[in-house]
């Protein structure tokens, strides 16, 4: 009878151990990809800035040449 | 009785275990990996990087690796948001007249976010008004291109951009140095985009590249 309980509670234990796991894991895997989401935006460049640095860069080549 | 849950629990433990093993991404936030998504154009099938001829429509076919969960595509001018599009994404580009056709430089930006954060990217480029030919030797194959080159390799590995006469050359600030007068550069790449010009007095040639610090893998595939 005891063995049974135990195996009973074991099985129980496990299953419960399953699904936390599972819910950290969704956990962690959601804030993964809402950093890697927020690291992609980030590095935009800024295209006025860079369209400038290229406007400048092209001219100095022209008047340099 | 008590034998048979006594099994049941040892399999339940053991179907726990490996379902706490299975697809543990490898992606790193700190990292910038090499741009390994997969795209179709009217010209082939591309990995990461490509040179496209301006015109008034594209037609892309992007295949992911994975099902992403969310897709970003960023010109200059616009961003379009695709959410679980499956494992391809068919795509139409119209560069806007006046803007994305003339903004120089203009990219088109490809990226795919799994469920996982598990990101592919992709980075296209346009040849407009350059002409200039030179001959590129990038991560070991070498390529005569017209007006626009693109190149990408891991960060500091040299690179080689050859003309047939000696030409001036520039790029941006943040970029390794690339100036003077020559008919041939040898150069490391940083990490990220850079962007340089050469010019022998007529006509401009552009040199794009993207240099990675990692490449992705995925645990579990």
């Amino acid at each position: 009878m005891i063995n049974l309980i135990t195996s009973i509670l074991g099985i129980a234990a496990t299953v419960f151990q399953f699904f936390t796991r599972k819910s950290k894991q969704k956990e962690d895997l959601e804030r993964l990809y809402k950093e890697a989401l927020d690291k992609y935006d980030s590095e935009r460049k800024d295209h006025e800035e860079l369209r400038k640095e290229v406007e400048t860069i092209k001219e100095r080549l022209k008047t340099d040449s | 009785m008590t034998k048979s849950l006594g099994k049941v629990t040892t399999l339940l433990a053991l179907w726990t275990f490996l379902h706490s093993c299975a697809h543990r991404p490898s992606f790193q936030l700190e990292k910038t990996y090499r741009k390994d998504l997969r795209f179709i154009d009217s010209s082939g099938t591309h990995e990461g990087i490509s040179i496209a001829d301006i015109k008034d429509r594209h037609q892309f076919r992007l295949l992911f690796r994975e099902k992403p969960r969310l897709v970003k595509i960023r010109s200059c001018h616009r961003e379009i948001v695709y959410e679980n599009p499956g494992k391809t994404l068919d795509f139409s580009y119209s560069p806007e007249a006046g803007l994305e056709d003339e903004i120089e430089p203009c990219f088109l930006e490809f990226a795919s976010f799994t469920k996982e954060g598990y990101n592919q990217t992709a980075l296209v480029d346009f040849r407009r008004d350059e002409s200039l030919e030179a001959t590129l030797t990038c991560n070991g194959e070498r390529t005569t291109n017209q007006g626009v080159s693109i190149c990408q390799t891991r960060e500091g590995l040299l690179q080689r951009l050859e003309f047939s006469e000696p030409v001036s050359a520039d790029g941006l600030a943040s970029c390794p140095k690339l100036t003077g007068k020559s008919l041939t550069f040898i150069f490391p790449v940083s990490i990220g985009i850079c962007l340089y010009y050469f010019y022998d007095g007529t006509s401009f040639h552009k040199l794009v590249t993207f240099g990675y610090d990692d490449v992705l893998e995925v645990i579990g595939d």
